[in-house]
């Protein structure tokens, strides 16, 4: 049996190898950086948002799903299924892919959070250097997978006590988002980057749905469907966490 | 020729999908009673020795929790380290058995006690369930640990100066152990700390406890009295909002696994926690006064409660969250509610957590004979 199928996978590889004609590659680092005032963000570091409230981030961390190059041509690469960035942990904050075609990008896409099969699977289910396994501390029974966790406390009241919460866990189908961002990429024969860098004051303050963090129910949600305004801040950083992106 | 080659490389495609799907079925179809491969690089003569496979069971609630990790297990491996569990012979004046702590019918808590006595006084701590501790990976209240085995090393060097090596010669001379090391751990049979940990550790292993009311709730096979229903509402949802640490997770443990700062006690600066708990084992001072959260399951059952025992009951346990909360610099943002104090539950929703959290409690857990004192 063993024997079968190595051969069958010997002659399938020979047999693709064979066939396709010889392109020119290169590989491509993912940068995954967040800033607060252009600078990168230190967990458990005092922030003053632009209301002039104090506030830290203690953990923070997040899917992105489906990350994709589209060329000129309008056919895609796709770079990767799941990445989970860990601001607690710098390996997942880089990631390295190999045989990238060297040519020219237009534009790159992905997702924020699971794809709905992606949110199906069981963390029993995957393998364990999958992001979604046992130990990840990203999974609820009932909700299913938290896309972004960021928890943090925040001072709204000038009493240097950091006893309000900042606390967003954010999930479901539903609040799934892609993001296609128009970005012209070179990818040169060697080594190419790529920096998903977030903007974390933009995923509170962009002008358009602004998180109050001083307002206790926008300070906090677990996407609870059976609670409307907890769910409501949950749907406000989703859309917010979504545009905070900018592809350098 | 290009359609041929086509041609040729669709077939071969299905027949590797083919042979790959056939060998995936071989694999899914072993017997559970099939034996451990020997590893054939390995120069120790114990390690061509092949055990008894043990293939754990739990009942699951729906189609989750069918995965166990570090699941090497042998039925004699077992067998021996519940042997090893039970037997004084591991103290240093052979009084003291892990049994004499970790109680199975207290789901392996001490009896009520805040503190157990080992040989030289009390305990520091409040002794812990050892339920579910397959799915733990780090242990003892400060996280010190990475391993049920090293816990197991440790739990006897720091409460009981053992000496690993005195209860491996003394372990040596009695003659009914050596065929059960060899039946375990294969020739020569030796007797070796490392084995004696082993075995410990995968009996631990089979102490998975998934047999509460709440869980045949979830195989339909009991329905949540409408208190039980309320209080699950109030444990699951920003009213309580337990499940942030308490959580059901992937694994349906009831603890994420984290070590936090639950308010228990108030600290201006972190300079002045006085028990600074997995602060000692990582060096920071951020995390002083983090402990770990420990399961709620079989609470009934693990009294008295927190890390040194200082509740009693669960009324005390919930009114602590409810009205109690003390602030220190870093608690866990999960402790929602710290600028009022707490939750402030009122005396029914207070019941209804409370009849929520012994629908954890798992009557046939604790009464399981697998886990008795085999020398009684
Ligand atoms: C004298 C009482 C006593 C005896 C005997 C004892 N333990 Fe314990 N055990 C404790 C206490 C107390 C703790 C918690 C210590 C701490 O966290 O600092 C503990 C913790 C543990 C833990 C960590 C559990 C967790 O969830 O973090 C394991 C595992 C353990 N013991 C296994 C054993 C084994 C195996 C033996 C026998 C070799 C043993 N213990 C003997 C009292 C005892
Ligand atoms: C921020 C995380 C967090 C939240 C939220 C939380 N707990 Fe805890 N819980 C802990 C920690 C940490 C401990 C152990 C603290 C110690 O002993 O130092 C603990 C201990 C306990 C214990 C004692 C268990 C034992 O075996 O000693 C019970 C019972 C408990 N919590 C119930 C609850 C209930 C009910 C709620 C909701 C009202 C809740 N917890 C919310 C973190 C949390």
């Amino acid at each position: 049996m063993k024997n079968l199928l190595s051969l069958a996978v010997m002659l399938t590889i020979f047999g693709i190898s064979a066939c396709s004609k010889k392109e020119k590659t290169a590989d491509l680092t993912l940068n995954f950086t967040a800033k607060f005032n252009n600078q990168n963000l230190v967990l458990k570091s005092e922030y003053i948002d632009s209301a002039s409230y104090k506030y830290k981030i203690e953990k923070f961390k997040y899917f992105l799903s489906n990350i994709a190059l589209v060329k000129d041509d309008n056919t895609e690469v796709k770079l990767t299924d799941l990445v989970c960035v860990d601001y607690e942990t710098p390996s997942t904050q880089t990631l390295v892919i190999k045989n990238i075609p060297v040519t020219h990008f237009k534009k790159v896409k992905f997702g924020v959070g699971l794809t709905a099969a992606q949110n199906n699977m069981l963390p029993d289910d995957v393998a364990d250097s999958d992001p979604r396994h046992l130990y990840s501390s990203m999974y609820w029974g009932w909700l299913k997978y938290i896309f972004v966790r960021m928890e943090g406390r925040s001072d709204v009241d000038g009493s240097d006590k950091f006893d309000n919460l900042l606390i967003y866990d954010v999930g479901s189908d539903e609040l799934y988002k892609t993001v296609e961002v128009l970005k012209s990429l070179n990818i040169a024969e060697g080594n190419n980057t790529l920096t998903f860098r977030l903007d974390i004051d933009k995923i509170f303050r962009n002008g358009i749905s602004d998180i109050d963090i001083s307002n206790y129910e926008e300070s906090y949600t677990h996407s609870d469907k059976t609670n409307s305004k907890n769910y409501d801040t949950a749907i406000k950083f989703a859309e917010n966490f979504s545009k905070a992106f900018t592809i350098e | 020729m290009k359609l041929k080659i086509e041609k040729l490389l669709s077939s071969l495609v299905k027949v590797s999908l083919a042979t790959v799907l056939l060998f995936l079925l071989g694999i899914a179809g072993c017997k559970p009673d099939k034996n451990i491969e020997p590893d054939p690089n390995s120069n120790d003569p114990d390690s061509l020795y092949v055990g008894t496979p043990y293939s754990l069971q739990r009942p699951s609630p729906s189609n989750r929790f069918r995965r166990f990790p570090d699941s090497t297990f042998t039925v004699e491996g077992i067998r021996l380290g519940r042997m090893l569990f039970w037997d004084p012979i591991v103290s240093a004046d052979s009084t003291l058995s892990c049994g004499s702590c970790h109680k199975p019918e207290f789901a392996f808590s001490d009896e009520g006690k805040q503190f157990s006595m080992n040989l030289s006084g009390p305990t520091k701590r409040n002794t812990p369930s050892l339920q579910n501790s397959i799915w733990m990976r780090q242990l003892f209240w400060d996280g010190r640990q990475p391993s049920l085995e090293a816990a197991s090393h440790d739990a006897l060097l720091d409460e009981q100066h053992f000496n690993a090596a005195q209860a491996v010669s003394k372990i040596e001379k009695r003659t009914d152990y050596v065929p059960l090391f060899k039946k375990a751990f294969g020739r020569p049979g030796t007797i070796t700390e490392d084995k004696i940990f082993r075995a410990i550790g995968m009996f631990m292993r089979t102490m998975i406890s998934t047999n509460s009311n709440y869980d045949k709730s979830l195989r339909g096979l009991y329905t949540l009295s409408d208190a039980e229903q309320r209080g699950l509402a109030i444990f699951s949802t920003e009213k309580g909002d337990c499940f942030h640490c308490h959580t059901d997770g992937p694994y349906l443990t009831f603890t994420n696994n984290e070590f936090l700062n639950n308010a228990l006690d108030s600290a201006a600066t972190l300079a002045d926690v006085k028990d600074i708990g997995l602060g000692k084992v990582t060096g920071s001072t951020d995390d002083y006064g983090k402990f770990k959260v420990p399961s709620v399951r079989n609470l009934s059952y693990t009294y008295p409660y927190m890390r040194d025992g200082r509740f009693e009951t669960l009324e005390q346990v919930v009114n602590f969250y409810s009205d109690s909360l003390r602030y220190s610099p870093n608690i866990s943002p999960n402790m929602k509610k710290i600028n009022q104090g707490g939750l402030h539950l009122t005396a029914q929703e207070k019941s209804d957590l409370i009849a929520f959290l012994k629908t954890l409690d798992d009557a046939s857990f604790v009464s399981d004979t697998a886990f008795s004192n085999p020398f009684k």
